[in-house]
């Protein structure tokens, strides 16, 4: 076994301001092994390799690189040992051929001039061996993202490279090229040469891995091999979250009036063609991975992005939102996932902070505001929603995230909106917390607001949603609806998997 | 022991008046030396004499207030004022109203332009009002061809600069006229609110329906019509107006600005402690005539005191955050 095994870290941390981004991970690899390593967006995965690959530096734990322990404090020290890495982005300079990027910065020289001959020659050798059909003399400009992708790894492989790290390799590449790579990893392979395989493509993985390690919130929650797993499994491990242990109380009818409809609505690399119905008095879920686009739906909604087309109705009549103020006049407010830096300003006071949607209303005959109203408004919505706060005139940066988030909402229910977006409203908070803001949507929803929930907690959405819109990749895969909700449909709808998962795991 | 606690009550009281007037208190105590230090200090002459070398700067700093609230500066100010002086002065034959609307129109215009690259473009307000700066400038030197202009105006304009109301000058009741005016729209109004929000977090401010472009761009029109009320003081006390290329007082505008306690981060401010900061300015000016300091000493100092006036800034900025 030891001599088996080529990199080990262990307990890998890493901490970044506000966030604890690696917590103790621990990660094994073989000569010769595929390791897929999965997870949601800002799970870690890109900061544990990043430490693998020198970029950063850990802040406790150690490398074990064939046996010795070593330090990696840059990427020349990676590369050194033999770890090369393939980003998202080619590092590959476009004008020059195939060849030269090879060899870049070592290129066979004679008579003090590069040995042009000896250079295409050994590049070709390379490239063939992997079965890359590419001449080394042809420029890399000229050439496809997956067959640039081919030439990285030749060039990593011509480092005598002992573990290639792919992050996300097939994230713009065709199917076709997806099975060429797949062929040039099982090359690879047999060479003894060990892959970090990146990706959310839970299809490919099972091609192509032989472990595969799941990482959440920076921690590593499963680490298995291949024949142990099924797809289920995975997705179970990536989003993680306990189930069942909410509320499913949905005694409650929203009406047939329809208050909102979207209609094809796309932007650019976001999302695409989405349409859906918001009727009074609804809860309407968004559920998908983290980075599906739901954010991103909703921010164009409210007008803080622009949407290249598609159509928005508000009571059946044709809205034109082109920022927030529009959004807000047709009765729309937003309560962003980003609490501390979008939908509070931390500086004000929780008077000040719940105030800002309604200044016109608070104005006096010379113009001013009108703090005498102003305060009773504020002391109101902390009676209401028992916010947490020595007084009215308490900045908003001393309050706890639950007391900032019902801050937030108060701002929004102070405007007696028609429309609700509330993306990630009990992200981060307590449960005390987060149950009285479960609390406070239904009764909203109850009143008739029609309230569009993004949530990536799987019980939120199946406790709270009469309707649950699944978002991957920025399409709309389904709408689910009533009973139907559950966290197999909606798992199944978020992720893009190759086979049935129903019928393969259905002891539940 | 609950002696214990009052007692602690009290002190932290006696912390947080002291750490919010610590300009007050800076202000009074240099009073209170220079006092002592020097008999012509404290005599109503003197103190009228401190009003009148500020109150240019004064008049200025109120717009310059504004803007460093909405998280932006103006270094273009000396260019507009030369600009504004100008245009008034050329417009004196037709009578005192001319000039008064000949320097406010083009403060406004100035103001409009900054407000347009940094609120609408988003350009780097540093670099935007350094270029504008030097436009401004070139447009005076060629409008007024380089030559010094003779104020011809009638008495009711030097009025402003130099006559005394029931012995109190002019110039000081204007100048306390004019940030108890913009002083109180600053505090209440639904502008006000908006640029405080602008300027400690852009972000909510748009997430929360507030054109922060306009809401900058006003900002800078501020300044330019504060700094076309400015060159009014200013022409009215000169007998000649000259275009000067070099002229200290963007330097010492955001002195004072900063030296009230503003924070230059944006988002907090008032002008009541720019007040304080323009009058601490004039005392420490002061202090250095009579105290016969030679003035390449004084311009040390002062770049002392800015530095001075930041570094307390981001002292307290973080002693903010923690509290």
């Amino acid at each position: 076994m030891e001599d088996q095994s080529i990199l080990q870290m262990r307990n890998i941390s890493k901490h970044f301001p506000g966030v604890q981004a690696l917590k103790n991970v621990s990660l094994s690899l073989n000569k010769g092994e595929v390791l897929a390593l999965v997870g949601e967006n800002g799970a870690g995965k890109s900061t544990l390799i990043k430490i693998l690959s020198g970029v950063y530096k850990t802040d406790s734990g150690e490398i074990v690189f064939e046996g010795k322990g070593t330090e990696i404090q840059h990427p020349l020290d990676a590369i050194g040992l033999g770890i090369s890495t393939i980003y998202q982005e080619t590092s590959l300079v476009q004008e020059l051929s195939v060849g030269e990027n090879i060899f870049l910065g070592r290129q066979p020289m004679k008579h003090g001039r590069i040995d042009w001959k000896r250079m295409n020659q050994s590049s070709q050798g390379i490239l063939s061996d992997l079965g890359i059909k590419i001449k080394a003399s042809q420029s890399v400009g000229d050439l496809s993202v997956a067959q640039q992708q081919f030439v990285e790894i030749a060039k990593a492989l011509s480092f005598n490279t002992k573990i290639i790290v792919m992050d996300e390799p097939t994230a713009s590449i065709t199917d076709e090229e997806t099975e060429k790579l797949f062929e040039i990893i099982r090359k690879i392979q047999q060479k003894n040469t060990s892959v970090i395989y990146i990706s959310h493509r839970l299809k490919e993985i099972f091609q192509i891995a032989n472990t595969v390690m799941v990482l959440r919130d920076g921690e590593v929650v499963s680490c298995n091999s291949i024949e142990d797993l099924n797809e289920l499994d995975v997705i179970r491990y990536m989003i993680g979250r306990d189930i069942g242990n909410i509320f499913s109380d949905k005694s409650y009818e929203c009406e047939e009036h329809i208050l909102f409809e979207a209609r094809k609505l796309c932007r650019r690399k976001k999302f695409n063609n989405i349409s859906f119905e918001l009727r009074k008095g609804e809860i309407l879920g968004f559920s998908g991975l983290v980075g599906a686009g739901r954010t991103e739906i909703m921010r164009a909604i409210f007008g803080l992005d622009r949407l290249d087309s598609g159509e928005i109705y508000i009571n059946g009549k044709k809205a034109t939102i082109s920022n927030s103020a529009d959004a807000i006049r047709n009765g729309i407010t937003f309560v962003s996932e980003d609490r501390r830096l979008e939908s509070i300003i931390q500086g004000f006071s929780i008077t000040k902070n719940i105030s800002i949607l309604l200044l016109k209303a608070l104005r006096t005959k010379l113009g001013f505001i009108d703090r005498r109203k102003e305060k009773t408004l504020a002391e109101k919505a902390i009676k209401d929603l028992s916010i947490r706060a020595s007084s009215t005139n308490e900045l908003a940066m001393n309050l706890s995230g639950g007391n900032q988030q019902k801050t937030a909402v108060a701002k929004c229910l102070s405007f007696s909106p028609t429309i609700m977006i509330l993306d990630e409203p009990t992200k981060g908070i307590d449960v005390g917390a987060k149950k009285e803001i479960h609390s406070l949507i239904k009764e909203l929803a109850h009143s008739g607001v029609g309230i569009l929930l993004v949530s990536s907690e799987l019980p939120e959405i199946i406790g709270m949603c009469h309707r649950a819109v699944v978002v991957r990749d920025g399409e709309i895969t389904k709408i689910l609806e009533g009973e139907k909700i559950t966290e197999e449909n909606l798992l199944r709808s978020a992720v893009k998997t190759s086979i049935g998962l129903a019928s393969k795991k259905d002891q539940t | 022991m609950t002696g214990v606690a009052d007692r602690n009550q009290i002190r932290k009281t006696v912390r947080v008046i002291f750490f919010s007037q610590t300009m007050l208190i800076i202000l009074l105590s240099s009073v209170l030396l220079m006092t002592f230090l020097s008999p012509n200090f404290l005599t109503l002459r003197n103190l009228f004499n401190i009003v009148r070398q500020v109150a240019v700067l004064g008049i200025m700093a109120i717009g310059m207030t504004y803007v460093i609230i909405g998280k932006g500066i103006d270094l273009s100010i000396s260019g507009m004022l030369s600009l504004c002086a100008i245009v008034g002065m050329k417009m004196q034959n037709y009578g005192f109203g001319a000039v008064l609307v000949g320097a406010i129109f083009v403060g406004t215009l100035c103001g409009l332009l900054n407000g347009y690259l940094v609120g609408k473009v988003k350009a780097n307000p540093i670099i935007v009002t350094l270029g504008t700066s030097l436009v401004f400038v070139s447009l005076a030197l060629i409008y007024s061809k380089g030559r010094s202009i003779i104020n011809r105006t009638e008495r009711i304009y030097s009025f402003f600069g130099n006559e005394n109301v029931l012995g109190i000058p002019v110039v000081l009741l204007l100048i306390i006229a004019l940030f108890l005016v913009a002083g109180i729209y600053l505090s209440r109004s639904i502008y006000a609110r908006r640029l405080y929000a602008v300027g400690l977090n852009e972000r909510a401010a748009l997430a929360s329906g507030i054109d922060s472009s306009k809401i900058v761009w006003i900002s800078y029109v501020v300044q330019g019509l504060f700094v076309a009320l400015a060159s009014l003081v200013y022409t009215s006390r000169l007998n000649t107006v000259r275009v000067n290329i070099i002229t200290p007082y963007v330097f010492d505008v955001i002195t004072i600005v900063v030296l009230g306690g503003t924070t230059l981060s944006g988002g907090y401010g008032s002008l009541y402690k720019t007040f304080i900061g323009l009058i601490l300015f004039g005392v420490i000016q002061n202090a250095m005539g009579l105290m016969a300091i030679p003035y390449e000493f004084q311009q040390m100092i002062k770049g002392i005191v800015l530095i001075c006036a930041v570094v307390y800034d981001e002292f307290s900025r973080k002693r903010r955050m923690s509290e």
